[in-house]
């Protein structure tokens, strides 16, 4: 079994056993993190694949500096990007307007409330625009500056999106803590 | 920022940080020929290899192939293989020239998509001429094989991307039996309308089926998927030689999703109340609302704001992830409004005597009664009752209110309890009850 370190030098040389290597150790960790940005596994795949290449041809330029799986996880959320802009005109596309909502007040979340799954299928279910919004900001912790200037939008888009998918995941959260809490009654 | 948002980012960072999901089997393999698609492409001395020369040599060959064969053949999707020998004697000593295109194939697929599987179809060629090419085959005569291995790779050989060289390479015969089709579209949303192409040669009959229960026997036929589903087109053919050829092509038909939705007809869109609107759309990832004066929301079930009453034109536009679309408008909502009965709750009789109850909507004296109305009455009646219960006035006439007097006496003032029902013209009715004051005014 070869080590980080191992794997990246052996990468840098083309070795075809360090490249497999690499895969086999972080593949299902970026998978991961793609499925997030796609919400589609076939899609997510497709953007692993071409992330994984850009790893793989780039790696001389990670310098050993920080971790070796976050500057992974940055390609594969630039690559996410990419696609998402390549695919904008196929998506739909989202107008931001101001409304008013009714938020579902004083809904504490916890984080045992929630498995893994339900928050991925909450995440699964935004539109496309107001998933890559929350997954930068929310989950990679992005600033709406910096999220601004990847999704080329303005700033203020990137908050209110940002604002509006919240809202709705906190909807979707509330109505599985609703469907939860009827069943634990019915038991 | 409140305590809530802090805490659904730390709920999501804290569990997705570490998420994991397991690439499906085979994704290594597409990844693995994407490296070496990728060195192969950007070529230097440094990543020259065996990949290279093979597949230089695998380009050459079916280059020299494709010149030489028959131009028209070289455009057709399909891919396909040619074993010339006739059925009768498959196991038999194969030609050398034979095993080089085989051998020649599967260079090519090493080279250019190892994994990668396109459609391709098996087609013998029944009789074989002899006069191979001279210069194709001193190009690829480099083996022979056994006829146990070739006939293993029949049926393990990995056909090679389009793109890569459809074109395996073709021994020019008497004629050559092909099946083939080109599908106008390989996939969308139902009901799908798809056209065939056929593109098989020297075929005497053919028979296409559906999957969905449909079949063909025209050239070149049109058919309708209706549901969705992944059908798996089938073209059997009959060639000249009286053998039986198949290809296959797979259509996907997306489920078309379908925008339905109500809303709050009595919603009171004065003094800014929301608007619920209930979206019964069936099979749709996402939403466009339009909601007739210029405010869109991307919600699946909206609230909305109307800055004025007034009757809308309401749009639903539903999509889904493959791009399936549908749409919904309610024409002319919140007529309701205009149906409408309103009663004011005080006036001022006239004090020098009764005025008989008729009034003009434009007289803004207020000295009678009577409710506001838009919209056509049908039916009306208004009752009203002093505090000990006792009527003292009754109308079946919008236009006639209460002149504040009562056997021709100004009544006391006081508090009156009303009670009207009535119907519009559009069969809306309707049953109020409130109080007036009547104020004297000296």
């Amino acid at each position: 079994m070869l080590d980080e370190k191992e794997i990246i030098e052996g990468c840098c040389r083309n070795e075809r056993k360090a490249q497999k290597a690499l895969y086999e150790r972080y593949a299902s960790i970026l998978l991961g993190v793609c499925i997030r940005y796609s919400g589609r596994r076939d899609e997510a795949e497709d953007i692993l694949q071409d992330g994984l290449i850009k790893v793989y041809f780039n790696i001389k330029d990670f310098a050993g500096k920080g971790s070796f799986i976050n500057w992974m996880k940055k390609i594969m959320v630039n690559t996410a990007i990419t696609h998402y802009h390549r695919n904008l005109k196929h998506h739909y596309h989202q107008d931001i307007e101001d409304i008013r909502e009714t938020d579902i007040e004083g809904t504490s979340l916890d984080t045992a409330e929630f498995t893994r799954e339900e928050l991925l299928k909450v995440i699964k279910g935004l539109p496309h625009g107001y998933r890559m919004v929350f997954n930068l900001y929310a989950v990679e912790g992005f600033k709406h500056k910096e999220i601004a200037r990847m999704l080329e939008v303005d700033v203020n888009t990137s908050k209110s999106q940002y604002s509006r998918a919240k809202s709705l995941i906190r909807k979707k959260l509330g109505s599985l803590k609703k469907i939860a809490e009827k069943t634990d009654e019915q038991e | 920022m409140s305590r809530n948002d802090l805490n659904m980012e730390k709920l999501f960072r804290t569990q997705m940080e570490s998420y994991t999901v397991d690439p499906s089997p085979g994704l290594w393999q597409k990844v693995h020929a994407k490296i070496l698609w990728k060195q192969f492409l950007s070529f230097s001395f440094q990543t020259f290899n065996v990949y290279y020369l093979a597949a230089a040599i695998s380009l050459a060959g079916i280059g020299t192939y494709a010149w030489l064969s028959d131009p028209g053949t070289a455009e057709q999707e399909q891919s396909v293989r040619v074993l010339p020998e006739s059925d009768t004697n498959i196991p038999s000593e194969p030609s050398p020239d034979a095993a080089a295109v085989e051998q020649e194939a599967v260079k090519g697929a090493e080279a250019f998509s190892p994994g990668v599987q396109t459609q391709d179809s098996v087609v013998h060629s029944d009789r074989v001429s002899s006069s191979v090419p001279p210069d194709a085959a001193t190009e690829t005569r480099q083996a022979s094989q056994p006829a146990e291995d070739q006939d293993i790779k029949k049926s393990s050989l990995v056909s090679p991307e389009p793109e890569a060289g459809d074109q395996t390479g073709q021994e020019s015969g008497t004629f050559l039996v092909k099946a083939g089709f080109n599908a106008s579209l390989l996939s969308g949303c139902s009901p799908l309308a798809v056209n065939f192409e056929n593109l098989s040669e020297n075929a005497v009959q053919y028979n296409w089926i559906f999957s969905d229960g449909g079949s063909s026997t025209e050239n070149n036929p049109s058919y309708i998927f209706d549901e969705p589903g992944e059908y798996e087109v089938i073209l059997k053919i009959i060639g000249k030689d009286g053998l039986e050829y198949t290809t296959r092509q797979t259509i996907r038909v997306f489920e078309t999703p379908k925008a339905l939705f109500e809303l709050d007809e009595d919603a009171d869109l004065t003094n800014n109340q929301p608007v619920y609107f209930y979206n019964y759309s069936r099979s749709a990832d996402y939403y466009e609302w339009d909601f007739g004066d210029r405010q869109h929301s991307n919600l699946a079930e909206p609230i909305h704001y109307y800055n004025q009453p007034g009757s809308y034109n309401i749009k639903l536009k539903v999509w889904t992830d493959k791009q399936c679309y549908d749409s919904l408008v309610i024409m002319n909502a919140f007529t309701g409004p205009e149906n409408e009965i309103r009663f004011p709750n005080a006036f001022i009789p006239n004090m020098t005597g009764p005025t008989g109850g008729y009034y003009d909507v434009n007289d803004i004296s207020n000295t009678v009664f009577h409710p506001h109305v838009s919209g056509d009455l049908i039916e009306y009646k208004l009752k009203i009752f002093n505090r000990q219960g006792l009527q003292i006035f009754e109308s079946n006439d919008a236009a006639f209110g209460w002149d504040g007097y009562y056997q021709e006496k100004l009544a006391a003032q006081d508090v009156y309890i009303w009670k009207a029902r009535g119907k519009f013209s559009n069969g809306k009715t309707f049953v109020k009850s409130g109080d007036v004051t009547l104020i004297k005014h000296h």
